[in-house]
């Protein structure tokens, strides 16, 4: 029979059962145990923080976040920093994670932990030097442990400092050469450091030796493309696609790559959100490093039709695929009416809405947004979004249908020659005919005021061409 | 007052003792006092009712015949004498020990719900029900008797009486696990899986602490075939009440079903300290220990369940797994017989059988696959192909619960990925997921992927396996842990097949159209003792697949030792007297030759004394003997490095253990016998062109191994280009394989019934 435990027996057992659970690794279990603990009158701060790590653990970190708030609101303290700063960097929160890490770190100087997480932070910033600085500190305190020689490389090699990445990932590959996640790594900074022969030599000797798995197969097919050698860059990511299934990315590149049969015309919503929502937090600062320049060229169209800042107003604005929100902040000087943002990834709809300008945001897909909107707009946006759809006709027919009469459509695609009008390329994005935009726009009643072709930004030693391009509805 | 000792002080003492729940204490004083006046009914009594509270059945026969001669007008030592046949699955006895209770005492609850119970298990649940409703009467309080009502209620089709019952109960604080899982049983019974889950959650919601409320949900999550998400609300359930039996029993059950035996094995020995008597828990204790590896253990936690709760078709067999395991082959299998039954049945085709000499015969193995074969034969739920457009590409489904680093996985991973994809769409319906870097390469081959909780109930897995209209399917577990080859028998596709997967003889399993095979395993001529199509591959019938970070074949020992290292790495259990006598023979005409044992067994300390004892027994020099129990798979693969030559058991040959022998450059010496078992060697030494490795007699065993022993330098040009031979040959030739594979599955889908 039940014994009639007192409430603070059963929260000492919820509490100890729970961490034994997060100890053998069934974290799923435990939080269900510890959500019990922490909802308990007076509960104390470790409910909480052990609950937001296995929470954490659970790959649900918006609920960790949540229970570790509620933790750090009743104790601050460097472990539970530590904690919700690896929290914040899961869910983007760049900044937050990295004001957590670094009060981690004033708070035990020796914690080596703390200390790799902030250089992390660091050096996902661009803030190579610190990084570089402080993940010298942990090496050097552990210079025999594999994954601190991993991790300063990592920094190097994000600072573009190859060479010396090339160094210590060697080190690293020689104490813990069966660790997975090393060798990719390393080939992947040869190849950065301008040499796809090494790289490949690199992974071939590995493959010779081991297991396959996707990311040799990744880097490798990467290293090929570098080389011109579009069959076997093929090969390899329908190697590294069949080695990860679930890795919606490496499926596309495959798909992209064999070029053959039936593309599918417009890339699929998982494919879409799976990038976008890995990548959001270094959006921006990847794309302004690759000399992205689409929102500087819009704005010069768009001023060209005499809106100016505090002057004339743009009115209710449609941002379709508006990501973190980089064409808001570009124009939002001119606005006047409402901006309304639409993207698929909700990662991508977070770091919009934390700049503060849209009146409303919506994380769909944009022909649904536009399908169940009955707003007329005085001009839609549609930056570096055209090259994740193939056939143009339904999305600017559906763009037509929410401009007011004379509303403006500003637009971006990449461009090429294409049989048929538009293709998909090995990058995964699409790419369409000059001629065969013209030619939708006319179709969707759209009059070209502005089309220039323009250098969108540079992948690699290659430049990405494109058309910039504004038209208004109506003529 | 029947024959108050002169002393009573013992007997006093005890009775205060047992009054405030302290059985335990006061079984010595108890003991003494029976030992001064034997005749002393009354204590005997309590003797017998002390013992029997304690789970010790066996002790408490002895005073409780003497209480049922003493005191014989008084109601309890009938009832006790009823209630130790009951525990002992005696149910006649068991009903004429209650009835004669009641005689003496016509409101003796126990011995009305002990009727009730006995009925219930008749399938009379109405009798039940009213022998229930009437210990009721004279216990209106009693929370026990409220729920075996309800659970009556329920068995009788009375579902809404039964929930009247429970729902109070389950509202109390402090409610009973129990009361949780009655009340489950009830609401499903009335409301259906969708209603029963929607009340569940709600009830939860409004309680989120009730013990007996997350008892109740856990039991419908189980039911349903959520067994992860039942598990993580025992876990609760427990740490909100662990003292209590039924919630303890849960959560002993689902670790168990997750393979989380470490964890598993504490809980259960919570739950027997608190309900010795209950059967589940005790065999289920036991397994656990096997599970574990700790043998001995085991063995006696079964043998004490069998003394005090008598024996059942599932103890025994349990019994019969660990006894083989610790190499007594002949125990097992008076184990086995015993038994009885459907796993008697399996332990002599799979288990048991083709470890023992004399069972392992061709005709021993078919004549038990026929029995099976034919038991399993009754009830087979009537099969109807799902209809699907004809492709080109025919649908093959793996039904495994080991596609990871497992022998099944070792020796089939080559050929799945060879199967020609644009011939064979595959299907994984694995039984249990693994996480490892083979299980990454069956995941990436497979064309898609069903993955069943543990625990499902036998039903779904056959639905689920009918809904995916399957050309043909391969079983790749048979009847070994964790494998579902049982539920075949009721087809799942046109075409079924046999394969790798406790393959040691037929299956016994109706429907099993093939089984895969080869010339060697099963020559021309074998075809009787099979109840399956033989479906023979043109090299062996599996495809190793090497690890790849096998170490490096380290130099031939002897050369160094200047003695010889016979090694054998293989399970106890296939370690049989006539294998000990042969390696005796072999160690005595060779005064410096060793030999070393390594194996799980051998971990365990007093299976592994016990095995010494037999060693020396059959004349092996135990100074020439060296034992080791079981080392990581790499330490494993290492350890080649210090014999240098396998000797293979028999009957049940080595299979892995022979292609890992050879990848590390170690030949192996075997003996042929007649079942499939006794012929892996065999097939895969033919396969790397060494065949006169195998010999077909003992005396040809004893003098292949002496004079291969002698000639050392022979041995270590063998040994230097073992590796490459065994990499070049058709062994590990998975291309080649995934072809033939190809082939012989489209002979037998072009050859299926019309």
């Amino acid at each position: 029979m039940n014994i009639h435990a007192t409430p603070d027996t059963t929260a000492l057992r919820l509490l100890d059962r729970g961490r034994d659970l997060l100890r053998d690794r069934r974290p799923a279990d435990a939080a269900l145990l510890l959500s019990r603990a922490a909802s308990l009158p007076a509960a104390p701060a470790e409910a909480h923080g052990l609950l937001a790590e296995a929470l954490m653990e659970s790959d649900d970190a918006p609920a960790a976040l949540i229970a570790a708030d509620a933790a750090l609101s009743l104790r601050d303290d460097a472990a539970l920093r530590l904690l919700r700063a690896r929290i914040r960097r899961a869910l983007g929160h760049a900044d937050g994670a990295m004001d957590d890490a670094a009060a981690a770190v004033m708070a035990t100087p020796s914690d080596r932990d703390a200390k790799a997480l902030l250089a992390t932070c660091l050096s996902e910033a661009g803030r190579h030097d610190e990084a570089i600085f402080l993940f010298h500190q942990a090496f050097v305190a552990e210079p025999e442990a594999p994954h601190r020689s991993a991790m300063l490389a990592m920094a190097m090699m994000r600072g573009g400092r190859h060479a010396a990445a090339e160094e210590l990932y060697a080190l690293a590959h020689s104490m813990a050469p069966y660790a997975r996640g090393i060798l990719p790594l390393r080939a992947q900074n040869v190849l950065l450091g301008g040499d796809p022969h090494k790289a490949i030599a690199l992974i071939e000797g590995a493959l010779g030796r081991q297991q396959g798995e996707a990311a040799l197969y990744s880097v490798l097919g990467q290293a090929r493309q570098r080389l011109g050698q579009a069959e076997a860059a093929a090969e390899a990511y329908a190697e590294a696609a069949r080695l990860d299934p679930t890795d919606t990315y490496l499926q596309h590149l495959a798909a992209a790559m064999t070029n053959a049969g039936a593309t599918p015309d417009r890339a699929s919503d998982r494919y879409v959100t799976d990038v976008f929502d890995g990548y959001a937090n270094r959006f921006e600062a990847a794309l302004f490093a690759l000399g992205y320049r689409v929102p500087g060229v819009m704005l010069k169209l768009i001023e060209g039709q005499g809106y100016t800042p505090g002057g004339r107003h743009l009115g209710d604005v449609l941002d379709l695929g508006c990501g973190t929100g980089l064409m808001g902040a570009t124009l939002h000087d001119m606005l006047g009416g409402r901006l309304v943002g639409v993207d698929l990834s909700p990662r991508m709809i977070e770091v919009a809405r934390a700049k503060g300008i849209y009146t409303e945001l919506r994380c769909a897909e944009i022909n649904e947004a536009m399908a169940a909107d009955t707003a007329h707009y005085d001009l839609v946006l549609l930056s570096d979004v055209l090259c994740y759809f193939g056939r143009l006709d339904a999305v600017l027919g559906a763009v037509a249908a929410r401009l007011k009469p004379g509303g403006l459509v500003a637009l971006s695609i990449e461009s090429g020659e294409a049989e048929g009008g538009w293709e998909l390329q090995a990058s995964a994005r699409y790419r369409h005919d000059p001629g065969y935009l013209r030619a939708a726009l006319e179709r969707a009643g759209l009059a070209t005021l502005e089309f220039r072709e323009e250098t969108l930004r540079w992948e690699g030693e290659a430049t990405v061409p494109g058309v910039i391009a504004l038209a208004r509805l109506g003529g | 007052m029947d024959g108050l000792p002169g002393d009573a002080s013992a007997f006093q003492a005890a009775l205060a003792l047992l009054r405030e729940g302290r059985t335990r204490d006061a079984l010595p004083l108890l003991e003494a006092a029976v030992a001064e006046v034997p005749w002393h009914g009354l204590a005997a009594l309590n003797l017998a009712m002390a013992r029997m509270d304690l789970g010790q059945l066996d002790a408490a026969a002895g005073p409780l015949a003497t209480a049922l001669e003493r005191l014989p007008h008084h109601p309890e030592p009938h009832f006790r004498r009823g209630r130790l046949a009951h525990l002992r699955g005696q149910g006649q006895a068991a009903r004429q020990g209650y009835e004669a209770a009641l005689v003496r005492d016509p409101g003796h609850v126990a011995a009305l719900c002990g009727l009730a119970e006995l009925a219930r298990a008749e399938g009379r649940a109405e009798a039940s029900v009213a022998l229930l409703r009437e210990a009721l009467l004279h216990s209106p309080q009693d929370d026990g008797i409220t729920l075996e009502l309800a659970r009556g209620l329920v068995a009788a089709n009375e579902p809404g009486e039964a929930l009247a019952l429970a729902v109070p109960l389950l509202a109390r604080e402090g409610a009973p696990g129990l009361a949780g899982v009655v009340w489950s049983e009830a609401v499903l019974a009335r409301e259906g899986p969708a209603g029963a889950r929607a009340a569940s959650e709600a009830a939860l919601a409004a309680d989120p602490l009730s013990p007996a409320r997350i008892a109740a949900h856990a039991t419908l999550l189980d039911a349903f075939g959520q067994t992860r998400e039942g598990l993580r609300h025992w876990h609760l359930a427990e740490a909100l009440a662990p003292e209590d039996v039924a919630i303890l029993s849960g959560l002993a059950h689902g670790l168990w079903r997750e393979r989380a035996y470490k964890a598993a094995l504490p809980v259960f020995e919570r739950a027997v300290a608190l309900a010795p008597g209950e059967r589940s828990l005790r065999v289920g204790h036991g397994e656990i220990l096997f599970r574990l590896h700790r043998l001995a253990e085991a063995a006696d936690s079964l043998r004490a369940t069998l003394a005090d709760l008598g024996g059942d078709e599932r103890t025994h067999a349990t019994l019969a797994l660990v006894l083989v395991s610790q190499g007594l082959q002949e125990e097992a299998r008076l184990a086995t017989e015993a038994a009885g039954g459907e796993n008697a049945l399996v332990h002599a085709l799979c288990n048991v059988g083709p470890y023992h000499p004399a069972m392992a015969t061709s005709e021993a193995l078919g004549e038990a696959a026929r029995a099976l074969k034919q038991r399993l034969s009754q009830g087979i739920n009537p099969y109807v192909p799902v209809a699907r457009p004809p492709g080109e590409r025919l649908r093959v489904g793996l039904l495994s619960s080991n596609l990871g680093r497992h022998p099944v996985g070792w020796l089939t991973l080559p050929a799945i990925e060879h199967l020609p994809r644009e011939e064979f769409e595959v299907v994984v319906f694995s039984l249990t997921d693994r996480e490892d870097p083979l299980a990454r390469r069956f995941r990436a081959r497979a064309d898609r992927w069903i993955s069943f909780e543990p625990g499902a109930r036998d039903q779904l897995v056959l639905d689920r396996l009918r809904a995916e209209a399957l050309d043909i399917l391969i079983d790749l577990s048979g009847h070994g842990q964790g494998g579902r080859v049982r539920v075949l028998r009721h087809r799942a596709a046109p075409v079924q097949i046999k394969w790798v997967g406790s393959q040691s003889a037929s299956s016994g399993v109706p429907n099993m159209d093939w089984m895969l095979t080869d010339r060697w395993e099963t020559p021309a001529g074998f075809e009787p003792h099979y109840t399956e199509r033989l479906l023979r591959m043109p090299d062996g019938y599996c495809c190793y697949a090497p690890p790849d970070r096998a170490p490096d074949v380290a130099p031939l020992p002897a050369l160094a030792r200047g003695h010889v290292t016979f090694g054998c790495y293989n399970n106890l259990a296939k370690v049989t007297p006539a294998v000990l006598s042969t390696w005796a023979r072999i160690l005595a005409a060779l005064p410096t030759a060793r030999l070393v044992l390594r194996t799980h067994a051998l971990g365990d300390d007093p299976t592994r004394a016990a095995f010494l004892t037999r060693a020396a027994a059959f004349g092996m020099p135990l100074d020439r003997l060296e034992l080791h129990g079981a080392v990581p798979h790499e330490a494993l693969l290492a350890a080649y490095g210090e014999i240098d030559l396998s000797l293979d058991p028999f009957p049940y040959t080595g299979g892995l253990t022979v292609c890992e022998s050879l990848w590390m450059g170690v030949p192996v010496l075997t003996k042929v016998s007649e079942g499939f078992a006794g012929r892996h060697a065999l097939s895969h030494l033919s396969n790397v062109g060494l065949p006169d490795w195998a010999v077909p007699d003992e005396d040809s065993y004893v003098a292949e191994a002496l004079r291969r022993a002698a000639d050392l330098p022979a041995l270590a040009e063998l040994r230097a280009g073992l590796r490459a031979r065994v990499a070049a040959s058709p062994l590990c030739d998975g291309p080649r394989f995934g072809r033939n594979l190809g082939r012989a599955l489209r002979q037998a889908w072009e050859a299926r019934p019309a």
